[in-house]
């Protein structure tokens, strides 16, 4: 298990939404998906928050957070940070050659990871993002780049959201569909796929202990399985049966 | 310097993995471990527990509150798949086990049959329900009746440790009549008994709404519980947890009169953290030219 101090280089901040880039000496690689478990030097920040890259390149971390309370606003308020990992499953694209995005709200973390990555790979992708109101492209949509913005109040983009869009959408043509958002949304979208003999990979996230499969904290129960998120995630692979 | 005798066993260090921290063995491989002198496993049940719904874990200042629910394989899968992979690991392993009744304890002679040195008995997990008269451990009688058949099905050689919850007006009452019952060693404590509420969903954080607090912030309450039992009993071991997270939480609960001392909920916080505190508390003996042993219950004086 590694450690890697990260030094703050970059940073906004749009009312609870955050994004940090951090300079993360000695880390190499990282697959998209695979999340840190981030905390402070600082015992009465006693368990650290995962949180998924959102992107990596010459050597900097991208991290998006949205400030929900104690620890969080810690994480965005300091310049060092401590990062644990990286950990966990990230998406596998093998054998993937064009890949539908799903994004909500602060799933756009790994997404945008995935994003970064497949654009680099000159994979053919294309990437949808619920948002609820203009807060969040304010703060992350330039570092997103191209995708399709549906916003659930209509100040960006089209008015809409990920679920009005899979009503739309017939799904023919894809290879792998890779989602991250609310549990509303990834149901909707793991029953959109299952219909369509699709491939899906999710990342969930779950409160976690320790990131690392010791303390049997993360468990959620996701397409009829029972998970550790740390341990058999973040990205798990569900194949449609139709 | 730091090597200890425990139960007729010579340990390189005095620290602890306790109970629950690491619930998947294999995820050991991922620690540091040459601070460790003892591993003990996930308390093991009769049948396999896929633990509490809901939410499981939650941030506190200077701790966290767990409703894991003692997920674990059960003692039949635990005996025929995990014990053999505890076996490849260089260091003291202790066997955690909970039984709910007298009429369990025939279920676990595959794992009483397989030579142990020791086992933990754990009387005092706070997130599973034993019926409605709370944890087996708060009753001092039932915990006698329960520790005395359990020690009559084991075999002779096989140390019993008992833990203990914290959670009791009369800690040493307790610790009294499960020493009478047969345990060689107690363990003090586990987490206590803790509610959280999350404020943005109105809600109770957790399914069963109580949960268990560990962490630096029990680290005092845990030290009481010791100090209470320690006045009383003075000849058998007690292995100490609660919210170690330095060296000096380490040293004053050894000070306090525990003989090991358990590193668990800091290793969340940093799994680095043992290994500095086995360092620090090296060089504080050096510098104090003492052993562990003189540390152990130090703060009584001369008594």
């Amino acid at each position: 298990m590694r450690s890697f101090k990260a030094e703050l280089v970059d940073s906004r901040r749009v009312g609870d939404l955050f994004w940090g880039r951090y300079r993360a000496e000695g880390l190499e690689y990282l697959q998209p998906g695979q999340f840190f478990q981030v905390g402070l030097e600082r015992i009465d920040m006693f368990l650290r928050r995962p949180l998924s890259v959102a992107g990596f390149e010459d050597g900097l971390v991208d991290l998006f957070l949205r400030i929900k309370g104690r620890g969080t606003r810690a994480i965005a308020e300091s310049s060092t940070l401590s990062l644990l990992g990286p950990f966990g499953e990230g998406f596998s694209l093998s054998g993937a050659r064009r890949v539908l995005l799903l994004a909500g709200g602060m799933g756009i973390a790994p997404v945008r990871f995935l994003a970064q990555r497949l654009r680099r790979e000159n994979r053919e992708y294309r990437l949808v993002w619920g948002i609820r109101d203009g807060r969040y492209w304010q703060a992350f949509g330039d570092l997103v780049g191209d995708c399709e913005v549906l916003s659930e109040d209509g100040s960006v983009g089209r008015r809409g959201d990920v679920m009005g869009f899979l009503e739309e959408e017939s799904g023919e043509g894809w290879d792998l569909v890779c989602a991250c958002g609310p549990s509303g949304m990834n149901e909707a979208v793991l029953g959109w796929i299952k219909a369509r003999g699709l491939r899906g990979q999710f990342s969930l996230e779950a409160h976690m202990g320790c990131g690392w499969g010791g303390c049997r904290g993360c468990w959620v129960r996701f397409a009829g399985r029972e998970l550790y998120v740390c341990e058999d995630g973040p990205v798990v692979e569900v194949r449609g049966d139709a | 310097m730091l090597e200890t005798e425990f139960l007729g066993r010579r340990l390189p260090t005095p620290f602890f993995i306790p109970s629950g921290i690491v619930g998947d063995v294999s995820r050991l491989q991922e620690l540091d471990l040459s601070w460790c002198g003892l591993f003990v496993t996930k308390t093991i049940t009769l049948h396999p527990r896929g633990g509490n719904e809901g939410i499981r874990v939650w941030d506190l200042p200077c701790g966290m509150l767990n409703s894991i629910g003692l997920a674990n394989e059960g003692v039949e899968a635990f005996v025929r798949e995990t014990l053999p992979k505890l076996a490849s690991l260089e260091m003291e392993v202790l066997v955690s086990f909970s039984v709910y009744s007298e009429e369990e304890i025939p279920g676990f002679e595959g794992l009483f049959a397989q030579g142990l040195w020791a086992v933990e008995l754990n009387l005092s997990c706070p997130n599973v329900q034993h019926g409605a008269r709370g944890l087996i451990a708060q009753d001092p009688s039932l915990s006698h009746r329960l520790v005395r058949a359990v020690r009559r099905a084991l075999h002779k050689d096989t140390a019993l440790i008992v833990k203990l919850s914290p959670d009791v007006p009369f800690i040493e009452d307790v610790a009294e009549a499960v020493i009478s019952a047969g345990a060689s060693a107690l363990t003090i404590a586990n987490t206590f008994p803790g509610v959280a509420v999350d404020v943005n969903r109105g809600r109770f954080v957790f399914e069963r709404v109580v949960a268990g607090m560990s962490g630096p912030a029990i680290h005092p309450i845990v030290l009481h519980r010791i100090w209470r039992v320690r006045s009383r009993v003075l000849d058998v071991p007690i292995l100490g947890v609660g919210g170690v997270w330095n060296r000096d939480s380490a040293l004053a609960m050894a000070m306090a009169g525990a003989d090991l001392v358990g590193i668990g909920s800091a290793l969340y916080h940093d799994p680095a953290v043992g290994s500095r505190i086995a360092r620090e508390v090296e060089e504080f003996l050096q510098r104090q030219e003492c052993t562990w042993t003189e540390v152990v219950g130090k703060a009584y004086g001369d008594i």
